[in-house]
């Protein structure tokens, strides 16, 4: 990144200025909106689809992925594409027509909160934990990646790059809630992909297309025609053979991200109405569709420019940016960045208060108040928690420095639990033999068993980044431990589970007004 | 200091440990499978990738249509979300035959 200081032109000032301001418009816009709890993370139920699609995409996109996807591209070829198209497609379909449409009509807003009332609080509690850890913590590592842009491309200090994040993107999330996240969203969707276009469009003229391009890698000698190819042998010297993407990412890995990611799931249920719901998510698997071309295809580029950057893969971007785009663009590329930084900040700070809020604070103060908070209250705590979160983040930001893998830590954390997660959504919904204590053990044994398989590592599968096998594996050992102690321990009664199986969901007029009567009840 | 260390080494140690007892019966476990999966022709790939993506389509196509019209203003017919599907997976399962 530090290839980006002192290149900016004073045009590229005024794009990057103009950006920011347009972002805090609009932002701040919606506040005028939010009147309860439910207007600041729901958006008051009004998204509209289009705006759901954009925003699930441009949040999945950090400007790490525009740095690292490129330099994963330029190291590894076209199989790094398999991330965002079999790692999307059956999956926002699985999630649009199964998950979305029992979320929606079951009431329930979060994953631990539909896990609490299918088992036990005990499970729901596991749950909100992980979770709240793994996206606070990713709020912080948002930061300390948008302090360290700022000061390589304004020459701010890290401090002051923090706080000014913190401020503006506090600004329309405090203010706006979700509904300010998801427009925001969609300009940065906009100027994301407006920039990457750029960089693509001048990036191919340069290597004389794609033809010119293949060609040149080929002759250079060092890589073959698999360069190429998405599907590669499941031996080959790669951390992504075709199993692992086709059995384990598009199977397991990617509908556990599109179900049971709170950042993902808050969206869609955001919608005006259900048919928004399923359409933004199928629309999102649209927007997938031009995430490799636009980020993937400039690193395959920068290795036809250029095939010596050796072990600084990650520097292919910062390369063409310097080498290709005029006075503007660059600014436009800059703006871009930002964006892809922000959309993820406010994504992940917006969702973790959702979830402190509803499976935290929200059971704490019924339990010793005894009563709901009114909408007032409501806005009020939400405001200052999703405010508190930023602070805490801000403060814990600057400490990314001296864990140099956290990122990385952070992304095996997120893939500890998504196995065992969607091994106890499957069974939850679908089978009525699943007991409370089936659930605990399912998620607590199946993250156990993950982590262990995660430390083997090398010594069991053949990969040194297993996590491929690993989650596939976990997927199936969860389930099976649920079955198991399922078997051995009592049911919850019929009762309980009225209104939480899938099929009673759907079709059961009855079990819908029993939920909404224990709803109001709770 | 020394305490973290100390942590680290047993941390470390205990890692080793699970390594060297659980790490060969379960590697000798697993490689017949990984040399079952290696002698596939790279046929089977590309064609265990476009039949997912041709399974879950026809499950999208046998969607009852007040499924997947519920909620929508109009019944227009490009609100039917199976047509939507239909489009993405023919566009993805094409991507995967030409670059699988």
């Amino acid at each position: 990144m530090g290839d980006f200081a002192g290149q900016l032109a004073s045009i590229d000032y005024l794009i990057i200025g103009v950006y920011m301001a347009g972002v805090l418009l609009v932002g701040t816009f919606f506040g005028r909106y939010v009147h309860s709890s439910g207007d600041l993370f729901l958006a008051g139920r009004s998204l509209p689809f289009w705006a759901i699609g954009m925003s699930i995409v441009v949040s999945d996109i950090g400007a790490i992925d525009l740095i690292a996807g490129a330099g994963g591209a330029y190291e590894q070829g076209i199989a790094q594409a398999n991330f965002d198209w079999i790692g999307s497609v059956p999956a926002v379909l699985i999630a649009a027509f199964v998950f979305l449409p029992y979320y929606w009509r079951a009431g329930v807003y979060t994953v631990p909160e539909f896990l609490t009332r299918r088992y036990n609080a005990g499970t729901g509690w596991v749950q909100a934990v992980m979770l709240l850890f793994f996206m606070a913590a990713n709020v912080a590592v948002f930061l300390w990646m948008s302090a360290v842009f700022l000061n390589e491309v304004l020459g701010w200090s890290h401090l002051t790059a923090i706080w000014a994040t913190v401020i503006v993107v506090g600004i329309y999330t405090v203010t706006g809630g979700l509904a300010a996240v998801v427009m925001t969203d969609v300009m940065q969707l906009v100027v994301m992909f407006v920039g990457a276009a750029a960089l693509l469009i001048l990036s191919m003229w340069e290597v004389g297309g794609w033809s010119g391009m293949t060609q040149t890698i080929l002759e250079q000698g060092d890589k073959g025609p698999e360069f190429f190819h998405l599907l590669v042998p499941h031996l080959a010297d790669t951390e992504y053979p075709w199993t692992g993407m086709v059995f384990s990412l598009g199977l397991i890995m990617s509908t556990s991200y599109f179900v049971a990611n709170q950042a993902v799931m808050q969206r869609a249920l955001g919608a005006r109405t259900e048919w928004d719901a399923k359409a933004g998510m199928i629309f999102a698997g649209l927007f997938k569709l031009f995430i490799p071309v636009l980020v993937f295809v400039p690193g395959l580029a920068a290795r036809a420019i250029d095939p010596n950057l050796g072990d600084e893969a990650d520097k292919a971007v910062p390369m063409l940016v310097n080498k290709l785009l005029p006075a503007g663009l660059k600014g436009l590329m800059f703006a871009a960045f930002l964006a892809a930084l922000m959309s993820s900040v406010d994504s992940y700070l917006n969702s973790c208060a959702t979830v402190f809020m509803s499976d935290v604070y929200d059971r704490i103060h019924r339990r010793f108040a005894g009563k709901e908070l009114t909408d007032r209250q409501g806005v009020i705590l939400g405001r200052v928690l999703t405010a508190t979160i930023l602070i805490g983040a801000a403060l814990v930001a600057p400490q990314v420095r001296n864990f140099g893998t956290i990122y990385e830590a952070i992304q095996t954390l997120l893939s500890l639990f998504q196995g065992p997660t969607l091994a106890i959504l499957l069974l939850g919904i679908f089978w009525r033999g699943a007991t409370p204590w089936g659930g605990f053990a399912g998620l607590t044994l199946g993250v156990i068993t993950t982590i262990v398989l995660n430390l083997l590592g090398n010594s069991v599968f053949p990969s040194n980044t297993p996590f491929l096998f690993v989650s596939f594996w976990s997927f199936f050992l969860s389930l099976g431990f649920t079955v198991f102690v399922s078997l051995l321990t009592p049911r919850a009664p019929p009762e309980k589970l009225r209104g939480l199986v899938y099929s009673r969901v759907l079709s059961d007029s009855e079990a819908q007004q029993a939920l909404r009567e224990r709803v109001e009840s709770d | 200091m020394m305490v973290n260390n100390d942590t680290t080494g047993i941390l470390d140690r205990s890692i080793a440990w699970l390594r060297d007892s659980l790490g060969p019966p379960l590697h000798d476990l697993h490689r017949p499978l990984d040399l079952w999966l290696d002698s596939l022709p790279m046929w089977m790939a590309k064609t265990s990738a476009v039949g997912l993506f041709v399974i879950v389509g026809i499950w999208a196509v046998c969607l009852k249509r007040e499924f997947v019209f519920l909620g929508a203003p109009d019944n227009a017919r490009w609100r039917d979300l199976r047509i939507w599907a239909v489009f993405l997976l023919a566009v993805y399962a094409t991507v995967y035959i030409t670059l699988g």
